[in-house]
């Protein structure tokens, strides 16, 4: 046992101490400072790179079409042609919009938007957004229905959902719930590859500098590799935390900043832009709202789990392959799993209960990554007794199975090794 | 003297090939014991299970008398052919890493190390990363992880390889040094001038089978062709020894083949002859490597 902390420690001090490693560790805070703040800077921006477009309707029902998302209206009383020669003529006008005469009575009839440029989506959503709003209600007015009948038909709905648990009710968000399943499935995914993979190469290098068995003259095989996963577990730990401390830090840097930003501007943009910030309020304080704590637990022991049964997996796999060759051809086979749970994730997320959910998350190659897409939107308690269990039974399994591969595998030079060999390796004295 | 290893009836084979068949040796205490075979003869596999690094299939191992037990790996020192050092550490740093996993207390182990590294001269390096070093101080590193626990039997597998003259002269110097101290050594080599210079004892392996096992001198007693070497100045006639085998190998020089009564009537009749010098009268003990190379080709057929 002693010897598996002394490894671990080693492993631990020697990658810590590398540049590549401090490199990644300080620099990710800030990769994720741009991702966090590249949306919200782009609605700042966007606000300001407003657009001009020039409305040429025949159909003379859209007196003023009221400028939204930065883009305004100008009506023309000149025919299209003009308009278009106008377009071309001014920078300031970047397109021309055409209503036909019989728009609102004739369905064929088609709008069209021209301009010197193709035109970007986001410009043609919010136009075709407003024009169709504007139809629809022209033709509903054709029925002579009363402004607030039609004000009433226009109302949209919104559905605010709730978990009813053994206390009464708990308010949640679906919104919320997605996202957390994202988040921490994806953590888990990357966190395995990363540090498993980090294991994977330890001792590939241990194998290529041909140490390994001098140190297998003193520890034993297993404490040998138990040490890596320790010490790259505890180095992956320490590089979590510095990131989760950084990344608050930014966050409530950023957030001020930003926030500072958006006051100062918030009478500039208009009501829409003013509705998707109180939007992305309640999504804050509803993703608040989640249980973290059991989440967080959750996610811990899935996390570990799951690093455990890959990285012993993984190290069996180096420890076999032949330090000659860059690529392990049965890198693919373990990583395949995992590869699997994640693809599955949008579906699982989206349907957390249907016997495909069901299964991923207990089969204990994928359920790290399942499990944790399925808890925030509630599991039953069995299901995950028995994939808790089922997953710690297997990471004890592959620990073992492992490190009877590991034992011949790291002794074994220049020799490709085929599938049935490594079986036979496990029952080896 | 009971041996201090001994190996009964080892077998050990890889899936369909078998690397060791019933193979039995014994180790003396206090010996220089070559451990001698061509390419995968099975050495290295022997040196593994002695080093508890693999099991045998059938047969087992003794340490002074009982059962190898994975806490006498403590008194073992192994330096594998295959040398290894993490390249990336500090050469201090390493060697501290190596006593810890043997369980030196760190003050001793740090006192241990100052002394391999002035007796090496290598002290100056103690800070450097060990990729910064040559070769042959690598080589040095390597050996002081094999003996800063001060092991009462020492494995070395080939421990001359890649060294210059002068740092293989220093390394057998300690070698030597450390039989005097009460060290057991176990020297895998295929160089036969090092079997020579420094064996006491010899095991020879082939096809996973012992050829041979004892003492040096034994074995090249046990080998004895009964043959001289004699070189003389002046002219003799050999007529008068009677019947004889005898080849002339150069100028006055030859090799005569008989038992020791023969000999000593030779020797006198030589020694009468006032017309001749004697400049050489040599028994002829075959030298490990003729043994090595006449039982290795021999068992091969």
């Amino acid at each position: 046992m002693n010897n598996i902390f002394l490894i671990a420690e080693k492993e631990y001090k020697l990658k810590i101490r590398n540049k590549a490693f401090l490199i990644i560790t300080l620099l990710a805070p800030f990769i994720y400072l741009l991702i966090i703040t590249i949306p919200a800077l782009s609605i700042y921006f966007a606000g300001h790179s407003s657009k001009n477009i020039l409305v040429v309707d025949d159909s003379k029902y859209f007196a003023k079409i009221p400028s939204s998302n930065g883009i305004n209206f100008i009506n023309t009383f000149k025919s299209l042609d003009s308009a278009n020669k106008d377009c071309l003529k001014y920078d300031s006008i970047n397109y021309v919009l055409y209503i036909p005469a019989s728009i609102i009575s004739d369905s064929n009839q088609q709008v069209i938007l021209s301009g010197k440029k193709i035109p970007e989506t986001s410009a043609i959503d919010v136009i075709e957004d407003i024009v169709s709003t504007n139809i629809q209600i022209e033709r509903l007015k054709q029925y002579k229905l009363s402004t607030s009948i039609l004000n009433s038909l226009n109302e949209k709905v919104r559905i605010k959902t709730q978990k009813i648990t053994l206390n009464g009710k708990e308010s949640s968000s679906v919104g919320a719930a997605t996202t957390a399943a994202y988040l921490f499935s994806f953590l888990i995914y990357m966190f395995i590859f990363l540090y498993g993979g980090m294991v994977m190469k330890s001792v590939q290098s241990e194998k290529q500098s041909r140490v390994s068995e001098v140190i297998l003259s003193t520890v034993k095989p297993f404490d040998l590799m138990m040490g890596k996963i320790l010490g790259v577990a505890a180095l992956g730990i320490t590089q979590i935390i510095i990131w989760v401390t950084f990344s608050l830090i930014i966050t409530a840097v950023a957030g001020s900043l930003l926030a500072g930003i958006g006051d100062g501007n918030v009478n500039m943009m208009d009501s829409s832009n003013v509705q998707q910030v109180s939007q992305s309020q309640q999504i804050f304080s509803s993703i608040l709202s989640l249980p973290w704590l059991k989440l967080i637990l959750f996610f811990i022991f899935y996390f570990i789990s799951g690093y455990f049964l890959y990285s012993a997996l993984m190290s069996a796999i180096a420890s076999a392959g032949d330090v000659d060759a860059d690529t392990n051809q049965y890198t693919l086979l373990v990583t395949a799993p995992i590869i699997i749970g994640i693809s599955m994730l949008p579906a699982v997320v989206s349907n957390p209960d249907n016997s495909l959910s069901f299964w991923l998350s207990i089969i204990p190659f994928t359920s790290p990554i399942a499990m944790m897409a399925r808890i925030p939107f509630g599991v039953p308690a069995w299901q995950l007794i028995l994939s808790m269990v089922l997953l710690i039974l297997t990471f004890i399994g592959s620990v073992s199975l492992s490190g009877r591969i590991f034992r011949v595998g790291l002794l074994m030079y220049g020799k490709k090794v085929s599938l049935k060999e490594l079986s036979k390796w496990m029952f080896y004295k | 003297m009971d041996p201090i290893l001994s190996c009964h009836n080892i077998t050990k084979a890889y899936g369909s090939k078998v690397a060791l068949h019933e193979t039995s040796l014994s180790i003396a205490e206090n010996s220089i014991t070559g451990l001698l075979g061509p390419n995968g003869a099975g050495k290295t596999t022997i040196i593994r299970m002695l080093m508890q690094i693999t099991a045998p299939d059938s047969g087992s191992i003794s340490y002074r008398g009982r059962q190898l037990a994975r806490t006498d790996l403590q008194k073992f020192g192994y330096m594998p052919e295959e040398r290894g050092l993490y390249k990336k550490m500090k050469v201090e740093e390493q060697l501290l890493y190596f006593a810890s996993l043997n369980k030196i207390h760190k003050q001793k182990a740090q006192q241990i190390i100052n002394n391999w590294l002035n007796l090496f001269e290598i002290q100056d390096w103690r800070k450097r990363k060990v990729d910064e070093l040559s070769k042959g101080q690598q080589q040095k590193i390597q050996f002081i992880i094999t003996v800063l626990h001060d092991p009462e039997i020492l494995i070395l597998d080939e421990p001359f390889t890649g060294l210059d003259p002068v740092n293989a002269e220093i390394i057998k110097t300690e070698i030597l040094k450390l039989a005097k101290a009460g060290k057991t050594v176990i020297l895998s080599t295929h160089r036969m001038e090092n079997v020579e210079e420094l064996c006491n004892h010899i095991c020879l392996v082939n096809h996973g089978k012992t050829l041979l096992n004892g003492r040096t001198e034994d074995i090249r007693n046990q080998f004895d062709r009964q043959e001289y070497l004699i070189k003389l100045d002046g002219d003799f006639d050999h007529s008068t020894w009677g019947e004889i085998e005898l080849r002339v190998i150069g100028n006055h020089q030859f090799i005569i083949k008989a038992d020791s009564i023969k000999v000593r009537l030779i020797l006198e009749s030589l020694l009468t002859n006032k017309n001749l010098n004697i400049l050489k009268f040599e028994k002829l003990l075959p030298t490990i490597n003729e043994i090595f190379i006449n039982l290795v080709s021999n068992s091969g057929k």
